[in-house]
């Protein structure tokens, strides 16, 4: 009868949720689990009476992608382990929920303990792609902090921003107090500090005691003649032994479905490659490691906390990972006991083998990406992609000899020096793995994405002139045109969306007006296809006075860069000879197998030198 | 044990507050992780991508809360404590609360009947509610009895793998009892079978 049930009812109090006042808004918006939080892990607010440091981890984009960064997973741990300070994380509303938000006059909160972003001492935002930065906006805007860093008050948080974009700050720097420059596991206790041992004392002392930390930069300092000695260049901060570093073991995991849900664990930071697009290969330099029982350490530990059936290896290259053979050797009775699979993202096809491949039974085995980037030797050359044609054959070859169903391969277009051959070679490719495919008999699906080259700052190319959005169209449309396989699927990234991440990647602190202008218009999450609008940003670009396609432009090598009082570590000597061979299509090797090529870290702590 | 030498164990489990958000697809995964946290080995199935053995009882839309809804799960050893072993170990807003080994009809055979409980945010529209869920509808001989107070309408449906909330929702808006999502909190108290006059629980244990 139903009065059994009515007991049960009245004993468990559903008022609870219908009193949540986010409950009723969820209902009513798309992917309400986005908003739900509730995940397994360290996150229960610290019970104490001890006056915390209160740090918000804010992520400018949505939840499920938010959940997917693995920077949020090392911090959050790292943070809460302080016992002066305390850490919950918020993520930006999606554009329904910004609205019902704002009907109803509701703050953006955090996760954890509900407490609005002005309520905490510090708001750090992670700067992974330049698409994102109306959404930062959002966030402080519905959190209740002044969306200028020269209109906070002393009760207003800190805000900081680190992640790769913080090397080009520019754009943003009037929003954001202090930037994180390189790696944060050091930075961050070290600010976190200052912070706490400065509490109730003037902002502005605050933000200057936090400028001398190594891989800060602030900019409400630079060249402000009241402070001497902030003129730059400002290094980035840079652990030296990362086996030594801290890593979590114990990680958040959600219960709402997200874009990769598995444990990330980093077996190594930098790269060596020296791919002349490549900013990451740039800035994150020099390579540091951690070991093969470290990371099977870190792995068990993991999997026992967390529950996760899936561990990612995270690098920016995971087949050049020096110990990956010893370490699949290490993990793979563990691992098919246990049942949990490993992912290898960024494979590289000169170095993806087979030797790796019989590790099989632990790998996933849905789909394999690979970026050849170029079509051709050639502009492969140019690029210095260490791929030859001999690669790429094997490693299509060794795919699905070894039972891979689909292979996913990224290349670029409008890079420097291409010609209508370089991006014919990239149907040809794709050719080819369909037919290599098929060779095996498996269902040979081949997925083809293509970007418009953006030049990156601090990369051999950032003097380079980008392709216009017309001219991106037509060569992706000349692309597609000329698949006719209806195995192979070939896409192209919105050239309008290139465009302004263009802008964005190589520009200055004019744009910041221009930013707020297609903000106030409604400008939101730029990055999704769905929400962009680039009338939007002209008009804004129009109303402050800017032309975007300046910052596009090629530049000559003299011009100062709004970007050169950022010290990565690597020079403007090596950039510009880099950008001298690649010209001339002259490799440049691997300098961790072969001789150092000075890239300017021989001088700053990079490990692999070798004295003769 | 099962013939091919498993236990079956069915057990009941509750969802509540921002947990009502998470899709019903995504709960297996849920429990397997909590499964595996606790040291625990679901049996996984055959074929070429391999899954836990973890079948639910029928779909709780998002934004329902549910008090006593049945799953099933395979392991090879009879798990006694299922519950005490998974609680500590599962994510806020789920939590297990009856286990028991058990035989026969899948699981979704022997789902007969569900009860809920419609709450409104205006009070003043609950004998309404009442009225309209007894007129003819397209599950109107699904209802297998509806009484009201004062705060909420309590139903029992049959057949909830067929009829779910969300019909019965779905109809209340097209009869503009409500308009939105936040005019209405839906609690369903049980999923079960049914004697002719009692809804019967799904887990019987040796406390009963």
């Amino acid at each position: 009868m139903i009065e059994n049930d009515g007991e049960k009812m009245n004993s468990n109090n559903c008022t609870k949720e219908f009193d949540d006042t986010l409950w009723p808004l969820m209902g009513d918006v798309k992917r309400p689990s986005r908003y739900a939080g509730n995940e397994w892990g360290p996150v229960d607010p610290k019970d104490t009476d001890i006056d915390l440091v209160r740090v918000c981890l804010a992520f400018p984009d949505v939840y499920e992608i938010g959940m997917s960064y693995v920077g949020y997973q090392i911090l959050y741990p790292l943070i809460k382990e302080l016992d002066f300070a305390d850490v919950e994380r918020a993520y930006c509303p999606w554009v329904d929920m910004e609205e019902e938000m704002k009907a109803r006059g509701m703050d953006l909160v955090s996760i954890e303990g509900k407490r609005r972003l002005c309520d905490f001492d510090v708001v750090g935002f992670t700067l992974q792609y330049e698409l994102t930065y109306t959404n930062i906006l959002t966030m402080l805007d519905l959190g209740g902090i002044p969306l200028r860093s020269e209109d906070r008050s002393e009760d207003d948080p800190i805000v900081v921003a680190g992640g790769p974009c913080a090397m080009t700050p520019e754009p943003i720097s009037p929003f954001i107090d202090v930037y994180c420059l390189g790696d944060g596991e050091e930075f961050i206790p070290s600010m976190l500090n200052v912070i706490h041992s400065m509490k109730g004392m003037k902002r502005q002392d605050i933000l200057v005691e936090i400028s001398r930390i190594p891989g800060a930069y602030v900019p409400v300092l630079f060249r402000n003649t009241d402070h001497s000695g902030h003129n730059g260049p400002f290094p980035k901060a840079m652990v030296k032994d990362l086996d030594a570093t801290f890593f979590p073991e114990k990680m958040i995991v959600p219960s709402a479905p997200v874009i990769h849900d598995r444990i990330p664990v980093e077996v190594f930071r930098g790269c060596s490659r020296g791919c002349r697009f490549c900013q990451a290969g740039m800035i994150y330099r020099p390579v540091r490691e951690r070991t093969p029982s470290t990371v099977e350490k870190l792995i068990r530990k993991l999997v026992a906390e967390t529950g996760w059936e899936e561990i990612g290896l995270v690098s920016l290259a995971s087949c050049d990972y020096s110990g990956l053979n010893e370490l699949l050797q290490r993990l793979t009775p563990f691992l098919e006991e246990n049942g949990a699979k490993l992912s290898l993202p960024s494979l590289r096809m000169d170095t993806f083998s087979i030797d790796m491949v019989t590790n099989l039974k632990v790998l996933r085995t849905s789909g394999l990406t690979f970026a050849p980037e170029a079509g051709s030797q050639r502009l492969r050359d140019v690029i210095n992609k260490g791929v030859t044609e001999e690669n790429i054959i094997e490693s299509l070859d060794a795919a699905f000899k070894y039972g891979w169903q689909r292979v996913k391969l990224y290349f670029m277009m409008g890079l420097p020096t291409e010609t209508e051959e370089d991006l014919k070679g990239i149907c040809e490719i794709a050719d080819l793995a369909f037919r290599t495919g098929k060779k095996y008999k498996r269902r040979a699906n081949v997925n083809v994405s293509v970007a418009g080259f953006v030049p990156k700052a601090h990369t051999p190319f950032q003097w380079e002139d980008q392709n216009s959005i017309a001219e991106l169209r037509e060569k992706g449309r000349m692309l597609k045109s000329s698949i006719r396989n209806r195995h192979i699927s070939l896409g192209y990234h919105e050239p309008e969306q290139t465009f302004l991440e263009g802008v964005f990647a190589r520009g200055d602190r004019t744009l910041a007006d221009a930013i707020e202008l297609a903000w106030k218009k409604g400008a939101r999450f730029d990055g999704w296809s769905e929400c962009f609008n680039l009338q939007r940003w002209m008009d804004a670009f129009d109303e402050a006075g800017i032309d975007p396609k300046s910052f596009t432009m090629g530049r000559p090598v003299e011009a100062s860069l709004p970007w050169e009082h950022i010290d990565t570590g690597v020079t403007k000597a090596f950039l510009m000879s880099e950008r001298h061979k690649a010209l001339g299509g002259i490799l440049t090797d691997d300098c961790r197998w072969s001789s150092c090529n000075s890239c300017g870290l021989q001088n700053k702590g990079c490990g692999w030198v070798l004295h003769e | 044990m099962n013939n091919d030498n498993s236990t079956r164990i069915r057990f009941t489990y509750s969802k509540r507050d921002r947990s009502c958000f998470i899709p019903h697809v995504v709960i297996p995964q849920i429990f397997y992780r909590a499964m595996r946290r606790a040291g625990l080995k679901p049996l996984m199935s055959q074929g070429f991508s391999p899954r836990p053995r973890i079948t639910l009882g029928p779909a709780l839309p998002v934004g329902i809360v549910g008090i006593c809804e049945p799953a099933e799960v395979w392991f090879s050893d009879l798990v006694s404590d299922l519950c005490e072993l998974i609680n500590p170990c599962l994510p806020p807003g789920f939590m297990l609360s009856e286990s028991a080994p058990v035989e026969g009809p899948s699981l979704n055979k022997q789902c007969k009947a569900a009860s809920y409980r419609i709450y409104l945010r205006d009070k003043s529209k609950i004998q309404e509610l009442y009225e309209l869920l007894m007129q003819p509808s397209r599950f109107r001989d699904s209802i297998l009895e509806c009484q009201t107070d004062t705060d909420s309408v309590q139903l029992m449906v049959a057949d909830p793998c067929s009829i779910g909330p969300g019909i019965i929702i779905k109809y209340l808006q097209e009869n503009t009892i409500i308009r939105k999502w936040s005019e209405i909190f839906v609690v369903r108290s049980m999923v079960g079978g049914w004697d002719g006059s009692s809804i019967l629980p799904l887990v019987v244990t040796e406390d009963r």
